[in-house]
């Protein structure tokens, strides 16, 4: 446990797992409808930030790069938002 | 990808001692070129997601049904995979930045295998719906799952592809501490393809 909090790599993937079982579970469940939607969204935004700063090393490079890849998250999630709201209307 | 280094650099930094801070110059890791390429690909894919969830918003019960056929499980276990073989390569890259050159090889190696494994489980799942009469024509929610998850289906046979080249590379000692472009070029396409299915797989496997 001492080496997996240690590695960061590690602690990363442990992390992307427990959330994706997560993600799972909640499909399995019979989860529907909006709410149920933006907390799986939710969820893969965030699986997708620990891939971008950590396993892609972005965390390591300038504010600006951050930046660039943060504003294609949160596009691709507010596409997929816009997408859903208008379904559930 | 990087040219191999003089040997005395390679032996220079084959010698423990305290690791380089990772991209110390706050650049992009590997080489430029490569980034224009993830970047255009990740708007494609972020134009992709919209054009589904926009045709969902209107064919509502037929793409809740349609997910509904699909196989979760697979879907799942496609996601273990592509992370773990991202983990994998992610750790091939920090431990050749500490000069371990053989660790390094083994982790692209993992790396590889669980990309083998995602292409494996794939295919099988292709096989059980074209096997149950499902086409691109079959409706509109089979001809995004097929045509959005084949499109990543292609972006990672090319990221195997490059990680393939990398290893034999590795295995050449073509990479060492103070230069390991090529590796982190490979490394930063195949997290793009990872991060790309940590999208798709809730959007169409699961999100109703």
């Amino acid at each position: 446990m001492k080496a997996l909090l240690a590695n960061r790599n590690a602690l990363v993937w442990a992390l992307l797992l427990i959330a994706t079982f997560a993600q799972t579970w909640i499909g399995a469940s019979g989860a529907y409808g909006m709410a149920a939607a933006m907390g799986l969204l939710a969820i893969a935004a965030l699986k997708s930030r620990w891939v971008i700063l950590d396993f892609m090393g972005i965390r390591h490079t300038r504010p600006f790069w951050q930046r660039i890849l943060g504003a294609w998250l949160l596009l691709a999630v507010a596409l997929i938002v816009a997408g859903f709201w208008v379904g559930a209307r | 990808m990087s040219s191999r280094p003089p040997a005395s650099v390679t032996q220079a930094n084959s010698s423990p001692g305290p690791a380089p801070q990772p991209h110390a110059s706050g650049e992009l890791p590997g080489d430029f070129a490569i980034w224009i390429f993830i970047f255009a690909e990740l708007a494609v894919f972020a134009v992709l997601f919209g054009a589904y969830s926009f045709t969902r918003a209107s064919h509502l019960e037929m793409f809740n049904a349609g997910q509904l056929t699909l196989d979760r499980t697979s879907g799942m276990l496609n996601t273990v995979l592509l992370i773990t073989a991202s983990a994998c390569v992610a750790e091939a890259v920090r431990v050749m930045s500490l000069g371990r050159q053989k660790a390094s090889e083994w982790w692209l190696l993992a790396g590889i295998a669980g990309g083998a494994g995602f292409l494996i489980v794939k295919s099988l799942e292709y096989s059980a719906k074209f096997g149950a009469g499902i086409s691109l024509s079959t409706n509109l929610f089979y001809t995004f799952y097929l045509s959005l998850t084949f499109f990543h289906f292609m972006h990672v046979v090319l990221g195997m592809v490059i990680l393939l080249a990398v290893w034999l590379k590795t295995r050449r000692g073509g990479y060492s501490a103070a230069d390991h472009t090529g590796m982190e070029t490979g490394a930063s396409y195949w997290h793009m393809v990872d991060l790309v299915w940590l999208i798709l797989f809730p959007l169409v496997y699961v999100m109703r």
